[in-house]
């Protein structure tokens, strides 16, 4: 686990095992406000965890659903598949926006990742200047301008 | 010993045809004397082709199992040992014969698999590759947009040579992965309109490059081919824009594009007025990496081509060109040319 302290609300969960991903992409949140309401997992099973409640995040509920759900696909313990898979599998879940952001622009891991209900697929640029635009204007479109579900009331 | 005899002559004539070797068998079966048997043996050993020994084994498997008949003489004793030898030759021969033809017949499907595996591990180094790269791209921009100020001009110009560096890794990585794509994906064959992929490919440099739109095109009636639409495309893109980068320092840059037919295959042939590279290296000018351009005059990272002979082998057809320095270069290509009546018909209106 990269950050000890889970922010009070989470508008966005970072699922990204390689640091320096991690930064560049939180660098270019800072500038939207965003860094701060991101929750940072380094790999599948953590993210579960992250977004059921359990092991270390027992404090939460799946009610607790962030707004955006950014994820890699080559991840240790879980794969990225494997968690969209869960995900979307379950009904206190399956509205979560997920976005892929993946190295690999490879067209059998967008089929697969559409067929297993990724809302977005997004090949991570190599170029900084792009990578940034690009997670600024995920950020930007989902967390801003996209009408999440509404929490369920107590 | 009679029905024995015609029992294995029939065979032995159906299988060779031979009068000579029907001969042998007759030797073999109806006379056991020694001389005639060495004339067997001699027989056997001049015609030990591949078909005689075939053809052995019928006859030792039946001397074989009727051998309580004959005399027990020392001849026959040796005739049937040195059967019983032929016929562990031949089993032995027929059992290599035998795997190597199954070895034939998987090969290609064993070589398909090697190749295939190959090229996914191509595929994953290049995508592994990508995360460092962008923590160097990244970084040293970071260093460049927040500290410069505080490097010298060497400081910032080595910066500046990493940053470039990555930008050619990029460049690297992403045409080896077109590489490795191109061995995998299925082609998906169509008639072609060529001049039209040629048009359009020329119309999209021209948007990219900022050469392209100085270079004269004179595009000539191309004859019709077979081919994936999109890997095709590739090709003539790859083509035209080797053609723009080597026309670059030309006065009046020119491409000529034309076609001929031969030999059931369209030639399409990209010929340019530019740098023109040395002959005595044109075996180089289709391999991975290679380069006949100092990358400080001419920038590209040496898979442009390998990706064309590529992709034309793929169609059955192949890559060549012919130089002259200073002169140009042209390139040719050769795809199927369109010959069943389906071709034919599938053809669009507009070619």
């Amino acid at each position: 686990m990269t950050s000890t302290t889970v922010p009070r609300t989470v508008d966005l969960l970072l699922v990204e095992d390689q640091a320096s991903d991690a930064e560049l992409a939180l660098r270019a949140l800072r500038t939207l406000d965003l860094d701060e309401r991101t929750h940072r997992v380094d790999d599948g099973a953590e993210a579960l965890d992250f977004l059921f409640g359990r092991g270390a995040y027992a404090d939460r509920s799946p009610a607790d659903a962030p707004g955006l759900v950014l994820l890699d696909l080559k991840l240790p313990k879980l794969s990225g598949h494997e968690v969209l898979r869960t995900l979307k599998a379950d009904d206190r879940t399956a509205h979560i926006p997920v976005v892929v952001l993946s190295s690999s622009d490879e067209q059998s891991d967008v089929t697969r990742c559409y067929a297993l209900g990724a809302n977005s697929y997004v090949v991570k640029p190599v170029d900084f200047d792009t990578f940034t635009e690009t997670v600024q204007r995920i950020g930007t479109y989902w967390l801003q301008t996209n009408e999440r579900v509404g929490q369920c009331p107590p | 010993m009679f029905d024995l005899f015609l029992f294995t002559i029939l065979p032995g004539a159906v299988l060779l045809g031979s009068a000579a070797y029907t001969l042998v068998v007759t030797y073999r079966l109806q006379d056991w004397r020694p001389v005639l048997f060495v004339g067997v043996l001699v027989l056997m050993t001049i015609h030990q082709g591949h078909e005689m020994l075939v053809f052995a084994e019928h006859g030792a498997e039946r001397a074989l199992s009727a051998g309580g008949e004959y005399p027990e003489t020392t001849a026959n004793l040796l005739a049937g040992a040195a059967t019983v030898l032929l016929l562990r030759f031949v089993t032995r021969e027929r059992a290599l014969a035998e795997q190597l033809r199954d070895l034939t017949g998987t090969l290609e499907e064993r070589v398909q698999a090697r190749t295939a595996e190959l090229e996914s591990f191509a595929y994953s180094v290049s995508h592994d590759l990508r995360t460092p790269l962008r923590a160097i791209d990244g970084y040293t921009e970071l260093l460049h947009k927040n500290h410069a100020s505080r490097l010298n001009d060497e400081g910032r110009r080595l910066l500046r040579v990493v940053r470039e560096n990555t930008g050619t890794l990029e460049a690297l990585i992403d045409d080896l992965l077109t590489l490795s794509r191109l061995g995998r994906c299925d082609l998906d064959k169509r008639p072609l309109d060529m001049n039209g992929l040629v048009r359009g490919a020329y119309d999209d440099l021209c948007r990219t490059q900022a050469h392209a739109s100085n270079v004269t095109l004179d595009l000539h009636p191309l004859p019709r081919a077979v081919g994936d639409p999109s890997m095709i495309r590739q090709v003539v893109t790859q083509l035209l824009s080797n053609a723009v980068k080597f026309t670059r320092t030309e006065d009046t840059p020119h491409v000529e594009v034309y076609g001929t037919e031969e030999d059931g295959h369209a030639v399409i042939a990209v010929r340019d007025n530019g740098v023109g590279f040395d002959m005595d290296y044109a075996d180089k000018l289709f391999g991975v990496f290679e380069r006949l351009h100092n990358p400080a005059d001419v920038e590209g990272t040496g898979v442009g081509l390998a990706i064309v002979d590529r992709i034309v082998r793929r169609h059955d057809g192949r890559a060549w060109a012919e130089s002259v320095e200073q002169e140009g270069t042209t390139v040719y290509v050769s795809l199927p040319y369109p010959t069943t009546a389906n071709d034919e018909h599938d053809c669009p209106s507009y070619c």
